[in-house]
C-alpha cells in the first residue's frame, strides 16, 4: 500500500509538535522516520494509525482519505516500544486476538498463527505467557501480533530500543528479512541512525516537527542538506571556509587547507564572497603520504584505540577535529601530522 | 468515546452529585443561617456559646487527633517491616495486620465493654478498680477506633514507603548529602504526600464516627450531639447548625491535607517492578520485630476475641469468663425479626450500593485516566468531595431534603440509603480503578485498536480483564464499607423493617435480656460474612489478601 501524508500539524496545548509534514511512501518500501526525541517522529506514527487525530492535513492510503478513519477501520499494523502484550493471554491468544476481531474460523486462525510464529521464528512458544518470555521473544510476538493480521502497512514505533546491542543487530536482519519475504510497505520510527541507514529503503529526517530531509540513506549520509542533517547522521568536523567564486557546475572555497573546488551538489546556500561550513567527516579524513594535496597540518591531542579503528583528536587553526584511520602506526600525543580531506566527500553549508 | 454520549455521561454525573451532594448539604447550610424570612447568626451562635457543644467539639476533635496519631505509630514499623524487611511468616502477618478491616469498631465495642468497663473481665481479673475506658469511654472509643482505622494507614504508609526507590535513596546518598539532608529533601517530600492522604480519611472517620461513642454510651461528642437532635429538626435549627460546623471542620481538615499531600507523581525510572529485596534481619531484631507484630495482632484482634465470646456467652454477670457457653443467640441472630431482615437488608443495600458504584467507578475512572479536558479537574474535585463529608452530614442533609417527597425516608428509605452508600464509596473505587488503568497503561488499549478492535471489544477483552484485580479491590472495599456504614445508617433508616445490620445491631444491643448477645453474634456473622468475601476473591484473584487491598491505596 502507498501512503502520502499531507500537510500534518498537530499541537498539545501551546507547543506545536508537528508544523505542517508532507511526503508519500511507496508500496512496499522500508521507510524510517528518523528524529531526536520530542521531534514528534512518534506523534506521526500516532497520526498514520489513527491512534491520534491531527490539527490539520491528510492522511492517504492508496490514494484514499483515511484522515477521520478511525484506527480500528484503517487495517494497519503497529508495534509499540513497550510492545504492549496483553499480559493475561498467552503468546497464541495475543497474536490470535487481530483474527477473532475479524471473525475468522477457529481452524482458519490457527493456521495463521502457526505459519506467523514460523515466520518470526517463535513456533513452540504458544502457551507461555508474555511475563515467561525474554526482550526479544517479546518483541517478536508483538511483531507477530501486527503482521498475523496481514496489514496493508507496519508502523514499528522504535521496536528494538529495549534489546541489548546483540539482540538489536540480530532483530534488525530479521526485520529486513520479514520486510523481504512479505514485501510489506512498513514505517518505522527511530532515534538511532545507525538503524535507519542499515535498514532503510528511504529515511525522512525530522527536526523540530518539521521535514528536514528525505532520501535514501547514502544521500542522507552523504550529502546531508543542512548543518544539522550533517551533524546528526554520525559524526562530523565543522570547519570555518569561504566562498569565492561559482564556477558553471563547481564552487572554489578557501578552506584551511588552501583553494579547493567542489561541485555543486556540495554546496547549500552558499554564496560568493560569504562563510561558510565546512562539514568533513572523521572517515574522511586520512594521514597524509608524501605526495598527497592538498593537506593541511595538525596537531594530536588523543589518541583513542578503538579495536577495529584508531579515533585521533586533533587540533588545527585552534579547532577540534576528529580524524578515523584504519592505521595503528605509533603516533604520540603532541605529534604533529599532516592530514588530507577527501574534498569529493565534503560538505558545504552557507552561514 | 465518541463525543455526544459522552458529555451527556458528564452531564447526567453532574446532576447525580448536585441532586444528591451539592443540594442537600446547601439546603445545611440554609437552614443554619436563615430562619425563613431572614439571615440570622442566631443559630450558630447558639452552637458556640453552649458550653456542652463547645466541649463535644473538642473532644470529638481529640478523638480525631489522638486517633491519627496512634495509628501513625502503629503503622510505620508495620509498613517498615513488611516493605523493607524479609522474615519468615511475613505473609501470614500481613494477611493478620488487616484483620480489623473486617469489622468496624462499633461491634467491637459490644464485646470490649465486657473486659474492659469498671466491672469487666480485667479488673475482675486483677482486683483492680481502673477506668479503663477512660472519661466516660472517651479513652476506649479512641483505642477501638485506632485498632479498626490503623489497616488505612498502613496501606497508604506502604503505598508511600513503595515509592521511595532505594535508588533515590542511593542516589542521594552518593551526592554527599548528610542523612538529616537526604531526610528533610528527599525522604519526607517522598513520602509525606502519600501520608497525608491516608491521614484525613482516618482522621475525618474518627472525627465523626457516631458508632462507637452510641455503644460505649459517651454522648459527649459532635457525632452524637447531632444524633440526639434528629427527632426535632424540624422544630430547631441549632441541630442544623451543629451539622455545619461538623462539615466546615472536616472541609478545613480535608484542604489542608490536601495542600500537604499536593500531587507529588513519582515517575519511576526503571521499566518494570525492580523491588529491592528486603533487609534480612538479624535475629536479635527478629525477635522484636516479632513482639511488635504479635502485640499489634493480639491487640488488634481483640476486639474481635470480645464479641465473639459474647456472642457463645451464656450467663455472664460479674466473672472473668462468661460461666457457661451456648449456641442459642445465633439461632436467636437467624430467626430473630429484626435480625434476619437486618442482614437481609444489609445485603441488598450494600450489593445494590456496590453494583452502582462499580459502573459508575469504571466510568468515571476511565474518564479521568484516559481523557484531558477543562472538565477533568471539575469532576476528580467532585467525586472526590465526599470524602470530606461524614455520613452522619450527608444522611442529616437528606433527611431535611427529601421529607414528603417521593423519595422520604420515613416511607421507604431504600432508594437513599443505596444512594447514600454509593456516593459516599465512590472515591475509592475511582481511586482503585483510575490508578488500574494507570498502571495497564494506554498502549494496550492502542494495540487491540490497531488490530481493529471496537471499543466494546477493547474494553470487553482487554481493559475489563487487566481492571479486574483493581475493580474488584475497589468493590470489596465499598461492600465492606457499606455493610457497617454506621451514621447514615442509623439516621435514615426510621423503621425497623428497614434497619440494616448496623442499626439492627445498635438496636439489640439497647434491649434488655438477650438483646447484647444477640448483637454480638449478629456482629459475628457479619464479621465472617465480610472476612469470607475477602477470602474468596482473594482465592479469585489468585493473590493473598493484602494485595487486594494495596491496589486501593495507590
Amino acid at each position: 500500500m502507498s501512503l502520502k501524508i499531507e500537510n500534518i500539524k498537530k499541537s498539545f496545548g501551546t507547543q506545536q509538535v508537528l508544523k505542517g509534514l508532507s511526503f508519500e511512501v511507496e508500496k512496499g518500501e522500508f521507510f524510517f522516520l528518523l528524529g531526536s526525541s520530542g521531534c514528534g517522529k512518534s506523534t506521526l506514527l500516532r497520526i498514520i494509525s489513527g491512534l491520534c487525530d491531527p490539527d490539520e492535513g491528510r492522511i492517504f492510503f492508496d490514494g484514499e482519505d483515511v484522515t477521520t478513519l478511525p484506527a480500528e477501520k484503517r487495517g494497519v499494523g503497529l508495534v509499540f516500544q513497550n510492545y504492549a502484550l496483553w499480559p493475561h493471554m498467552t503468546v497464541y491468544d495475543n497474536i490470535a486476538f487481530g483474527l477473532q476481531v475479524r471473525k475468522l474460523k477457529k481452524d482458519e486462525i490457527a493456521k495463521k498463527v502457526a505459519k506467523v510464529l514460523q515466520d518470526v521464528r517463535l513456533e513452540g512458544l504458544e502457551k507461555r505467557y508474555p511475563a515467561e518470555l525474554s526482550g526479544g521473544q517479546q518483541q517478536r510476538v508483538a511483531l507477530a501480533r501486527a503482521l498475523v493480521v496481514e496489514p496493508k502497512l507496519v508502523l514499528l514505533d522504535e521496536p528494538l530500543s529495549n534489546l541489548d546491542a546483540n539482540l538489536r543487530l540480530e532483530m534488525r536482519s530479521e526485520l529486513r528479512r520479514i520486510h523481504r519475504e512479505l514485501g510489506l510497505t512498513m514505517i518505522y520510527v527511530t532515534h538511532d541512525q545507525k538503524e535507519a541507514l542499515s535498514l532503510a529503503d528511504r529515511v525522512a529526517l525530522l527536526h523540530e516537527g518539521k521535514l528536514e530531509q528525505l532520501g535514501n540513506p547514502t544521500e542522507l549520509y552523504k550529502r546531508p542538506q543542512s548543518k544539522f542533517a550533517a551533524g546528526f547522521l554520525g559524526e562530523t568536523n565543522f570547519l570555518k571556509g569561504k566562498a569565492q567564486k561559482k564556477n558553471e557546475t563547481s564552487w572554489e572555497i578557501e578552506t584551511p587547507w588552501g583553494i579547493s573546488t567542489i561541485s555543486q551538489d556540495q554546496a547549500v546556500g552558499v554564496e560568493s564572497g560569504k562563510a561558510l561550513s565546512l562539514s568533513v567527516r572523521p572517515e574522511d579524513l586520512r594521514l597524509a603520504g608524501e605526495e598527497s594535496a592538498p593537506n593541511f597540518q595538525a596537531k594530536i591531542l588523543e589518541s583513542n584505540f578503538l579495536g577495529d579503528i584508531t579515533q585521533l583528536v586533533l587540533e588545527a587553526n585552534g579547532e577540534r577535529l576528529l580524524l578515523e584511520t584504519l592505521s595503528s602506526s605509533q603516533l604520540r600525543v603532541g605529534e604533529l601530522i599532516k592530514v588530507w580531506p577527501k574534498v569529493e566527500d565534503i560538505m558545504a553549508y552557507g552561514e | 468515546m465518541r463525543k455526544v454520549p459522552f458529555y451527556v455521561f458528564l452531564f447526567a454525573l453532574a446532576l447525580f452529585f448536585f441532586a444528591f451532594l451539592i443540594f442537600p448539604l446547601f439546603g445545611i447550610l440554609k437552614s443554619s443561617v436563615w430562619d425563613g424570612e431572614h439571615l440570622t447568626f442566631a443559630y450558630l451562635a447558639a452552637v458556640f456559646q453552649n458550653q456542652s457543644i463547645r466541649e463535644s467539639f473538642f473532644n470529638s476533635l481529640f478523638i480525631g487527633v489522638s486517633v491519627t496519631i496512634l495509628t501513625t505509630f502503629l503503622s510505620l514499623p508495620l509498613a517498615y517491616f513488611f516493605t523493607r524487611t524479609t522474615f519468615p511468616l511475613q505473609r501470614l502477618f500481613q494477611g493478620l495486620v488487616l484483620l480489623p478491616m473486617i469489622m468496624p469498631p462499633f461491634v467491637g465495642a459490644l464485646g470490649m465493654r465486657y473486659l474492659f468497663a469498671r466491672s469487666g473481665s480485667v479488673n475482675l481479673l486483677f482486683g483492680s478498680d481502673v477506668d479503663w475506658l477512660g472519661g466516660g469511654g472517651l479513652l476506649g472509643v479512641v483505642i477501638l477506633e485506632a485498632l479498626h482505622l490503623y489497616p488505612i494507614m498502613y496501606l497508604n504508609v506502604t503505598a508511600s514507603l513503595a515509592s521511595l526507590d532505594e535508588s533515590l535513596l542511593e542516589s542521594a546518598r552518593m551526592t554527599g548529602a548528610k542523612p538529616l539532608t537526604i531526610w528533610r529533601k528527599v525522604i519526607l517530600p517522598l513520602f509525606l504526600p502519600g501520608y497525608f492522604a491516608g491521614a484525613i480519611l482516618v482522621f475525618i472517620w474518627a472525627f465523626t464516627d457516631l458508632g462507637t461513642p452510641l455503644i460505649f454510651e459517651f454522648r459527649n461528642c459532635l457525632a452524637v450531639n447531632i444524633f440526639d437532635r434528629v427527632t426535632d429538626m424540624h422544630s430547631n435549627a441549632v441541630g442544623y447548625a451543629l451539622v455545619l460546623l461538623m462539615l466546615l471542620a472536616t472541609c478545613v481538615f480535608f484542604l489542608i491535607s490536601k495542600m500537604l499531600s499536593k500531587d507529588v507523581r513519582v515517575v519511576s525510572t526503571s521499566k518494570g517492578a525492580q523491588r529491592t529485596a528486603g533487609k534480612k534481619l538479624n535475629a536479635l531484631t527478629l525477635v522484636f520485630v516479632y513482639a511488635f507484630l504479635a502485640a499489634v495482632t493480639v491487640l488488634a484482634l481483640m476486639p474481635h476475641f470480645s464479641v465473639i465470646l459474647v456472642a457463645f456467652s451464656d450467663k455472664w454477670f460479674m466473672t472473668i469468663l462468661p460461666e457457661s457457653y451456648t449456641i442459642r443467640h445465633f439461632a436467636g441472630a437467624f430467626t430473630h425479626k429484626l435480625a434476619v431482615s437486618g442482614i437481609r437488608n444489609s445485603l441488598l443495600l450494600s450489593s445494590a450500593a456496590t453494583a452502582c458504584d462499580i459502573v459508575l467507578g469504571i466510568m468515571v475512572g476511565y474518564l479521568l485516566a484516559r481523557n484531558k479536558g477543562w472538565w477533568r479537574e471539575g469532576l476528580d474535585a467532585l467525586i472526590m468531595l465526599p470524602l470530606a463529608v461524614p455520613g452522619i452530614v450527608l444522611a442529616f442533609s437528606y433527611l431535611s431534603t427529601f421529607s414528603g417527597t417521593k423519595l422520604d425516608p420515613l416511607k421507604d428509605p431504600t432508594a437513599l440509603l443505596i444512594i447514600c452508600y454509593s456516593v459516599r464509596r465512590l472515591p475509592y473505587i475511582v481511586r482503585s480503578v483510575y490508578a488500574g488503568f494507570q498502571h495497564i497503561g494506554e498502549a494496550m488499549e492502542e494495540a487491540g485498536r490497531s488490530l481493529g478492535a471496537g471499543f466494546s471489544r477493547v474494553t470487553k477483552d482487554i481493559t475489563l480483564p487487566l481492571l479486574s484485580t483493581h475493580i474488584t479491590a475497589g468493590a470489596i472495599l465499598t461492600f465492606a464499607f457499606c455493610m457497617f456504614e454506621v451514621g447514615a445508617t442509623i439516621l435514615l433508616a426510621a423503621r425497623e423493617w428497614d434497619y440494616p445490620i448496623a442499626k439492627t445491631i445498635y438496636t439489640l444491643n439497647m434491649r434488655l435480656g438477650d438483646g447484647p448477645c444477640i448483637a454480638s453474634a449478629m456482629g459475628v456473622i457479619g464479621m465472617v460474612l465480610l472476612g469470607s468475601c475477602l477470602l474468596i476473591s482473594g482465592a479469585l484473584l489468585g493473590k493473598k489478601m493484602g494485595e487486594i487491598f494495596r491496589g486501593s491505596s495507590n
